[in-house]
């Protein structure tokens, strides 16, 4: 297909920026909101692209570069969209790369690898969540071009991408044309309808539509490309799009006059038929919006609700710019991950930023990224544990299958929520290894349960509860009751289990997993005394439909306080394990400094003999369960573990920070916080390549707000323990409790709390007083020579 | 007439001035084969030689070299005895078939200084020696003219240790030892140049070690220090390191790299792989840090029980 194309005029400027309506450069920008990768290291592009993935809960592009290199990984996920071949477990479909621009002047491509790279530079802005590169280059030819693009995903209205590219000729004439190209594989197939119907003119442009097909699925995805050109100058050119059974290829080819602006903006939309029933209907109606409206009120309202987000979630810490941004860092890919607008989704280990992981979620959903969005968007929180709820069955259908009753959590889940954990590994040595922890992680169920209750304690959403968070109290309690037994020692054991430590498989009795339990146990017969009081069709529904008794319920308090647990009155420990005393003592301090997992070091089999711990276990239920547990218990295991840990786990290093931070033991803190701020952001591991590490983001955002901010929440009081490093000057933190607001702000001398919403709220402050905080008031509190003095109103600000 | 040990005719022509030898083999009966092989990086095997009774193997691996890289053979005699060029073509046996040519010289002057000329007079240059070549002046350190060339930090040299009791040397296994830093991607150019002219797999060894020089330069990739979930952590980390090993060049689509991980110390894990999957050459990057005793180099060219090829890293 050919047709003439006719040009616009830029109207705004000769910046790409100005003309979206958003500021024009970015340099003036605090570098705390900014992610910037200077020049272009090849070998590094799997991270930048995770790094600087661009998402909004329900789709991601990774940021790859537009033109592609040696080694660029694009991909485009959207959020529940699985396949799945025969014979392996689901994956989160890589969809078509939509950012994928080629140039080509007067027939020569212009990339990185060609030619010399005068200017490059990527930054992401993570207070917007745009996502710019600037880039200079000169040609084999001589040529100088430069290229400034943007690109986001918007999170006002999800189903929208834009793409905009400014190209400037800066010293030749010539014929420019823009590629871009979908590989019809995989169940990629074109859409062709009225709308594929060329436009003389831009304003109603073409637009490429195709659908995805995942292979294994019902579903069905739909993409609509609408380009726009504009020109600074006089310019005209034409449109060809081209369609084979490989691939459909549009190229927008015009002349440009050497000084002149050529202007690339491309909208994307996408719908699938997991959340409408006419995807490809909505995706084109959706476009026609977008192209009546251009692309400036779209940015702007992404930009809006950005800002928003960020006012209820940033972290400020002034007086270390690297922990500042990596937390911010942190909150972006957080923010960027969920979708409070689907309830049956959840997010992966890796989020939608990267393919590692296959899009599988885990317990550290649970456990190290809801708590953000519990404290700081709770309908985020309420969308993720909705989707534990809707998976309920699968995990009922597990249980029954191993022979247990109740709901047993699948330790990986993707969109059916079945069990879909790999059976076997190669590891680079050649070892084959059997993966047990389907099987045997069990500890995933205590740990959901442990979300519901946490998100309902702290937003007080009973209408969650009642519908969606009892059932799956009620149903993990009753799982806890089925899978272990009381012995002839009178104590309920738990055997044949791994626990978060994944390094010690088939153990028993492990004590993170039974002090879940046995907590899971204790929140079930609660959830049924609040049924039955508060709720009771709720309860009589249940009873009828789950068959749950008050007999069948009355048995979980004598199993809860008949849980072994290890707890050693002397020594004040928790063994981590039966038999964990007796594993070889290795002291991981002859291994220091190290690059590799001790588990690489060791060897897999011999690493479960040793008395190395993966990574926080005691250590996590000591924090989780943190008022039910003495200080020096705490402290002691803290100390004894944290010797032994070897933080083969990404999760693990900001759980150890918050604890030190907790226990005072702050250089302690520091150096795992640090560490903790690296995982992703360390140029030098590669870890990030699959994509970030979504779950030690959440583990950042809790070792700041947690550890050093020192907010402990007990069902009707908030408390909090602030600590400053000596190097901070202020540490301010916002977060959501029973519908209000509570801004904190700490600094050496003085604590500053605004409580907005309802209230009010009741607010202690460790080492000073209590105060029932009124909305719209701020309350400050210095320093006394020993703790906090009493609060003090500031100013009022109504 | 020579023969070679297929029974067909080599035809030897000698050339000489007051400064070299140059011997021409001619083949007959070979039909000429077109080999659809990019241009080789090494035009000249530079090969000092001090005792051919002892040096049977090292032999057989310049002349291996030679013919994969399809390149001049040069062989400096550096010993105190002449050796006799006769002596040397019945040494060199069935490799001499299909060598293009060699020249075959006498050191003049200091050894170590006139091969280091002699590599800077021939661009795109190998060196192929024994470790032992010169006196040995002190306990743990190789023969003198070997020291004295390896000062030089040549850009690519194979050592061999005097432990071989192999008289022939083919090239069916090549271990590429990578400790993941872009520095190494020099060593997996030539391991990859020299499997695709031989057509066999590249099998990658990445050493999981620690210690407080580890590498660190942005685009580095060590064995993970993170593995949350194996199932998913190998098969990406895995990927990725493969990646960045065939980045930039490295004509991945026509060799198959295997990569496997060990952990331990670099140089001697390396050499204990080499034996352990009886790898017939090591490839690995050095930085020219000669003179430390145990530089993970020095430990694999003394153990691995193979021809060492060490790259210079780019870095340096």
């Amino acid at each position: 297909m050919d047709a003439s194309l006719s040009i616009g005029n830029q109207t705004h400027g000769t910046h790409a920026s100005a003309a979206l309506g958003v500021p024009p450069n970015l340099d003036s920008q605090d570098p705390n909101w900014l992610l910037v990768e200077e020049g272009f290291t090849l070998r590094r592009e799997h991270e930048i692209e995770s790094l600087f993935a661009i998402a909004n809960g329900y789709v991601a592009a990774r940021g790859s570069l537009a033109e592609g290199c040696a080694l660029s990984a694009p991909a485009t996920f959207v959020a529940g969209v699985f396949k799945q071949a025969q014979d392996s477990v689901p994956e989160l479909m890589i969809l078509p790369d939509l950012m994928g621009v080629r140039i080509w002047i007067d027939g020569q491509s212009l990339n990185m690898e060609r030619g010399e790279i005068l200017e490059h530079r990527r930054t992401l802005d993570l207070h917007r969540a745009l996502l710019w590169r600037e880039w200079r280059h000169l040609d084999p030819d001589g040529r100088i071009t430069r290229i400034v693009s943007l690109h986001l995903v918007s999170l006002r209205d999800r189903h929208l991408l834009l793409q905009c590219v400014t190209f400037t000729a800066e010293n030749y004439s010539s014929v420019v044309r823009f590629q871009t190209s979908i590989e019809l594989a995989e169940g990629v197939v074109p859409t062709s309808t009225e709308a594929w119907k060329l436009q003389s003119d831009s304003v109603s442009p073409t637009v490429l539509s195709f659908e995805v097909c995942p292979a294994g699925r019902d579903t069905t995805v739909n993409f609509g490309i609408s380009t726009q050109i504009f020109s600074s100058g006089r310019a005209v050119g034409k449109r060809t799009v081209e369609t084979s059974n490989k691939r459909i290829t549009e190229h927008q080819e015009i002349g440009i006059e050497a000084g002149s602006e050529l202007q690339l903006n491309r909208l994307i939309s996408i719908f699938s038929s997991r959340e409408v029933t006419r995807p490809f209907e909505y995706t084109m109606a959706h476009l026609k919006r977008i192209v009546e409206v251009g692309v400036a009120v779209p940015t702007s309202a992404h930009v809006s609700e950005w800002r928003s987000r960020w006012h209820a979630a940033d972290v400020e810490i002034e007086g270390d710019d690297s922990l500042q941004k990596a937390l911010r860092f942190a909150t972006y890919h957080l923010i960027g991950a969920a979708n409070s607008e689907d309830a049956h989704v959840s997010i992966g280990a890796r989020a939608l930023t990267g393919p590692a992981y296959k899009g599988h979620v885990f317990w550290d959903t649970e456990i190290y990224m809801l708590p953000f969005y519990i404290f700081t968007h709770p309908p985020s929180a309420r969308a993720l544990l909705e989707y534990r709820y809707h998976t309920l069955d699968a995990a009922r259908a597990k249980a029954r299958k191993f022979g247990f009753q109740g709901a047993m959590y699948p330790w990986e889940s993707a969109d059916t929520g079945e069990e879909v954990t790999p059976p076997l590994v190669i590891a680079p040595n050649g070892e084959v290894l059997k993966v047990c922890n389907g099987e045997m992680e069990i500890h995933i169920t205590a740990d959901i349960a442990f979300g519901v209750w946490q998100y309902w304690e702290a937003t007080q959403d009973d209408d969650f509860f009642v519908q969606f968070g009892a059932e799956i109290m009620l149903e993990s309690a009753r799982f806890w009751a089925s899978r272990g037994r009381i012995e002839s020692d009178g104590n309920y054991h738990i055997r044949h289990v791994i626990g978060p430590d994944e390094y010690h498989e088939d153990i028993d009795d492990s004590s993170y997993t039974n002090l879940m339990a046995a907590w899971n146990l204790r929140h079930g017969v609660e959830t049924a005394n609040l049924l039955q009081q508060r709720w009771p069709e709720k309860w009589s529904e249940l009873q009828r439909r789950v068959q749950i008794s008050e007999e069948e319920v009355s048995t979980w308090p004598m199993l809860a306080d008949a849980m072994y647990t290890g707890f050693d009155k002397q020594t004040l420990l928790f063994e981590e394990f039966s038999g964990y005393y007796q594993t070889q003592p290795v002291n991981l301090k002859d291994y220091e400094p190290r690059t590799a997992a001790m588990d690489i070091i060791l060897g897999h089999d011999r690493i479960q003999h040793t008395n190395v711990v993966k990574q926080a276990d005691v250590v996590l239920a000591t924090f989780l369960l943190w008022n039910e547990i003495s200080p020096d218990v705490r402290a002691a295991n803290f100390r004894y573990y944290d010797a032994r840990t070897g933080h083969g786990s990404s999760l693990s290093p900001a759980m150890h920070a918050l604890i030190a931070a907790r226990i005072g033991e702050y250089r302690l803190a520091g150096h795992y916080l640090k560490q903790a701020a690296e995982i992703d952001l360390c140029n030098n591991m590669g870890n990030a390549a699959g994509g970030v590490h979504a779950a030690a983001l959440g583990g950042l955002w809790q070792a700041f707000v947690f550890g050093f901010g020192g907010l402990e929440t007990r069902a009707n009081e908030v408390s909090f323990a602030p600590h400053l490093p000596t190097e901070w000057r202020r540490l301010a933190f916002v977060f959501q409790w029973h519908g209000s607001t509570v801004r904190v702000e700490v600094e050496p001398t003085v604590v500053r709390a605004v409580v907005t919403g309802p209230g009010p709220l009741k607010l202690h402050l460790e080492g000073g007083f209590d105060i029932d905080a009124q909305p719209q008031r701020e309350y400050i509190a210095e320093r006394a020579d020993v703790g906090w003095k009493r609060w003090a109103i500031a100013h009022s600000n109504s | 007439m020579w023969v070679g040990s297929d029974g067909r005719s080599l035809t030897l022509t000698v050339e000489w001035d007051e400064k070299s030898m140059i011997v021409h083999l001619t083949k007959q009966g070979y039909a000429a084969k077109p080999v659809q092989q990019p241009a080789s990086t090494v035009k000249t095997i530079l090969f000092p030689l001090d005792d051919i009774a002892h040096s049977r193997f090292a032999v057989s691996v310049a002349c291996g070299l030679s013919q994969l890289y399809r390149a001049a053979l040069h062989v400096t005699n550096v010993g105190q005895r002449t050796l006799d060029s006769r002596e040397l073509i019945s040494c060199l046996g069935s490799g001499a078939h299909d060598l293009r040519h060699f020249i075959f010289d006498r050191a003049t002057g200091d050894p170590g200084e006139y091969m280091t000329r002699l590599s800077r007079e021939l661009p795109d240059s190998l060196f192929v020696m024994s470790t032992d070549i010169g006196r040995t002046t002190r306990a743990n350190r190789f023969g003198s003219i070997t020291e004295s060339i390896l000062a030089t930090r040549p850009e690519r040299i194979v050592l061999l240790a005097p432990n071989h009791n192999e008289t022939a040397w083919s090239m069916r296994r090549i271990l590429l030892a990578h400790d993941g830093t872009p520095a190494c991607l020099v060593a997996t150019s030539v391991a990859a140049e020299l499997a695709q002219r031989k057509g066999i797999e590249v099998i990658a060894l990445h050493v999981a070690s620690r210690g407080k020089d580890l590498p660190g330069a942005p685009g580095t990739m060590h064995a993970p220090f993170y593995v949350d979930q194996p199932q998913h952590e190998w098969p990406s980390w895995t990927g990725e390191f493969m990646s960045r090993l065939t980045a930039a060049g490295t004509p991945a689509e026509a060799i198959h790299f295997r990569l496997t991980v060990r952990a331990g110390q670099p140089g001697s894990e390396v050499a204990k792989f080499a034996r352990e999957c009886a790898a017939d050459l090591v490839v690995m990057a050095w930085h020219g840090h000669w003179e430390k005793q145990q530089t993970a180099a020095r430990v694999v060219v003394r153990t691995a029980g193979c021809p060492v090829l060490l790259v210079l890293a780019q870095t340096t």
